[in-house]
């Protein structure tokens, strides 16, 4: 078998390939969509450490200059 | 479990039993309304409008396709296995269509044993196998076939 | 049996702490990941390369090995949403809503992929991409009600009344899958009946890849989840002290 016989899938190869092009692609987008989530929701929580006590915000403090 | 989590989980399953239950009854009532086609039976008896566009399935029939020879117009039977009825179809069938096959049709019933199809589309089984072991099935079916012919003259000479 | 119960009781309640799950579950994933990546690059390659073309619809047969995982996690994922929908307004456990919410989005997934995939598939095999058959009309059904709970969820400023209308939603949109599931059996349809319970209906050299592949989904549809139920405990715990340690 070579390689255009097997991207060509007995003229099938459209259909197969978008099929799990798709869903490849699909599933990216998703854990993309959660990973930009991700960065507004450590925002988020920072934010709240910040206006914490000042004991807690010396904790903060300090990691940030480590 | 805390009597106020008991009640509250009876309340939840008296309302998923109540609403299963409407819903199944919704069901009941939609019936057949919501296959997608007729079987042949049905067409047969009536059951289908006519001059209507309706969808009917069934197998096709061994030996039943007649193709023109001159254009794409094709004329076969579609069975049950009880009743069957004559599509006429002049566009291009599918690759999957072959005799034996299961496909639904979609067109205008003529009378209650002719359909007018202006749509073909093939039914796929669920069997799903690689061609050497259809081939070999097929073969191997072919050869108790014949094997009983064999059978049944040898029987016949015998007696 | 004492003891038994005694160790679920404590297993229930430590997957019900959110500090719990948040940190082990990230001990978990590296694990996942190595165990969905091997299963998916079986897979693949069987699905693909090593296993043969159907006697009937030739190497769109392939289609059927992530069409036949993403539909059974479809229905799989609508399920659990619902039992933790249960968990959620009887127990009022927090991480079982939490949970519900980051099912939703990986199930809406799945679903668009059954239906895509399933699409593709029709034009070949078929000869239509849609037919307003029982299980196509239900499967659609379904992805909007998972798109439905997303947004019914949303539509709340009060977070416990957004938990609990679409907790409903997701306990009535349930009983559609029973009907997803009984649609080939109860009424005549384009689709075919069932393939994968019957025995012998699948030859053992597509099964092989289809079980593996349907393997690798369950465990990818489990990471998805886990990873959107990381960032719902980081939503709704981002004032407590031990989140804002474990992230600075």
């Amino acid at each position: 078998m070579n390689w255009q016989e097997f991207f060509n899938m007995g003229n099938h190869g459209l259909y197969v390939w978008w099929s799990y092009g798709v869903t490849f692609v699909a599933i990216i987008l998703l854990l993309l969509a959660f990973s930009w989530y991700k960065k507004k929701l450590l925002a988020k929580v920072k934010s709240h450490a910040k206006d914490k006590t000042p004991k807690a915000r010396k904790v903060v403090t300090e990691q940030i200059t480590e | 479990m805390k009597a106020h989590r008991k009640k509250k989980l009876i309340t939840i399953l008296t309302a998923l039993v109540l609403l299963s239950s409407a819903v199944g009854l919704l069901l009941f009532a939609i019936g057949d309304y919501a296959d997608a086609f007729y079987e042949p039976t049905k067409v047969v008896n009536g059951e289908a409008p006519l001059n209507k566009t309706v969808r009917v399935g069934g197998l096709v029939v061994d030996g039943s396709v007649n193709r023109s020879s001159d254009s794409l117009y094709v004329e076969f039977d579609i069975t049950d296995n009880q009743e069957s009825i004559t599509i006429t179809f002049d566009k291009s069938l599918p690759d999957l269509f072959r005799e034996g096959q299961g496909i639904m049709a979609e067109g205008k019933l003529i009378d209650n044993k002719t359909l007018k199809a202006t749509k073909v589309l093939a039914k796929h089984d669920e069997q799903y196998m690689p061609p050497e072991i259809a081939d070999t099935l097929k073969k191997s079916h072919q050869d108790g076939v014949n094997k009983m012919k064999d059978q049944q003259s040898k029987e016949k000479g015998d007696y | 049996m004492a003891n038994a119960s005694k160790s679920f009781g404590r297993w229930f309640h430590q997957l019900g702490s959110p500090k719990w799950f948040y940190q082990k579950s990230a001990k978990w994933l590296p694990w996942l990941w190595i165990a969905t990546a091997v299963l998916l690059a079986f897979g693949l390659y069987y699905s693909l390369f090593a296993s043969p073309v159907d006697y009937q619809q030739g190497n769109s047969v392939r289609i059927m090995y992530i069409h036949v995982p993403a539909a059974a996690l479809s229905m799989v994922g609508y399920l659990a949403m619902a039992i933790c929908a249960v968990i959620g307004m009887v127990w009022k456990m927090k991480m079982s809503f939490m949970a519900m919410r980051a099912i939703a989005p990986v199930g809406a997934l799945f679903t668009f992929i059954c239906l895509f995939t399933g699409s593709l598939w029709g034009i070949p095999t078929w000869g239509t991409w849609w037919e307003w058959d029982a299980r196509m009309t239900s499967e659609l059904v379904l992805l909007f009600l998972y798109l439905g709970f997303i947004a019914l969820h949303s539509s709340f400023n009060d977070r416990s009344k957004a938990d609990n209308a679409a907790a409903i939603l997701a306990l009535v949109g349930a009983i559609n899958i029973p009907i997803i599931y009984g649609s080939v059996k109860w009424w005549n349809t384009l689709h075919q009946a069932y393939s994968v319970t019957k025995k012998g209906a699948i030859a053992p050299e597509m099964q092989t890849p289809l079980f593996i592949m349907i393997a690798g989904f369950y465990l990818l549809f489990a990471i998805m989840v886990i990873i959107r139920l990381r960032l719902e405990i980081m939503n709704r715990e981002a004032k407590s002290k031990w989140l804002q340690e474990v992230i600075s």
